[in-house]
């Protein structure tokens, strides 16, 4: 799956550790979902969706392996 | 998924036990070499604080309990667990021949040990280069 939460988060403004602090979770948590090693939960994405005011399926985008 | 933890600080008493155990039992064992025998009190004393420091490691929160620190965790297990019994079928086929670990004991370690390492490389992303 692809992730668009480092660009998202740069354009918000918003610092690794902010987002991290603001969404309750540790900054290796957002360094690593920003690096697609981490796929988070449903709750933890739709967190991230409201703190940088964008569409979850924006943040979070399904690829053709994916569905195999 | 709520994991039952103890508080954060128990991790150094878990290192200090253990570092102290290991560290008194290499120096008994140096006093009083029959200690190396498995079977020795003093060593099987030694062994279960070791196991028991291990433990509060492993049990102690981290500073941030989250949904990564939670995967991490269960990642670690499951390479642990898979590391010891590949370890002990390959032991079973007598493929490790003079191979360091010839207890339960010593295979608990391993796999606490196997544990801890792979749990901090999955924590602190060491698997895949630098933090961004």
């Amino acid at each position: 799956m692809e992730n668009r939460v480092k660009k998202y988060r740069e354009e918000a403004g918003i610092t690794q550790e902010g987002l991290a602090q603001q969404a309750g979770v540790s900054r290796q948590s957002i360094i690593s979902i920003e690096k697609g090693q981490y796929v988070p939960t449903t709750i933890l994405a739709l967190k991230i969706s409201k703190l940088l005011k964008a569409p979850v399926e924006d943040l979070f985008v399904l690829e053709k392996k994916d569905w195999k | 998924m709520n994991t039952i933890l103890i508080p954060r600080q128990y991790k150094w008493i878990g290192l200090a036990v253990f570092l102290l155990s290991f560290v008194g039992l290499i120096v008994i064992g140096m006093l009083y070499p029959e200690t190396w025998e498995q079977s020795e009190p003093r060593r099987k004393i030694a062994n279960v604080l070791m196991l028991i420091g291990l433990l509060l490691l492993v049990l102690s929160k981290e500073r941030v309990e989250d949904e990564f620190i939670n995967d991490c965790r269960l990642r670690a297990f499951r390479t642990a667990f898979l590391a010891g019994i590949i370890y002990f079928i390959l032991d079973s086929a007598d493929l490790l021949q003079g191979a360091v670990i010839k207890s339960s004991f010593g295979l608990l370690i391993f796999e606490i040990g196997i544990y801890l390492i792979m749990f901090y490389i999955s924590k602190t992303g060491l698997k895949n280069g630098e933090q961004g």
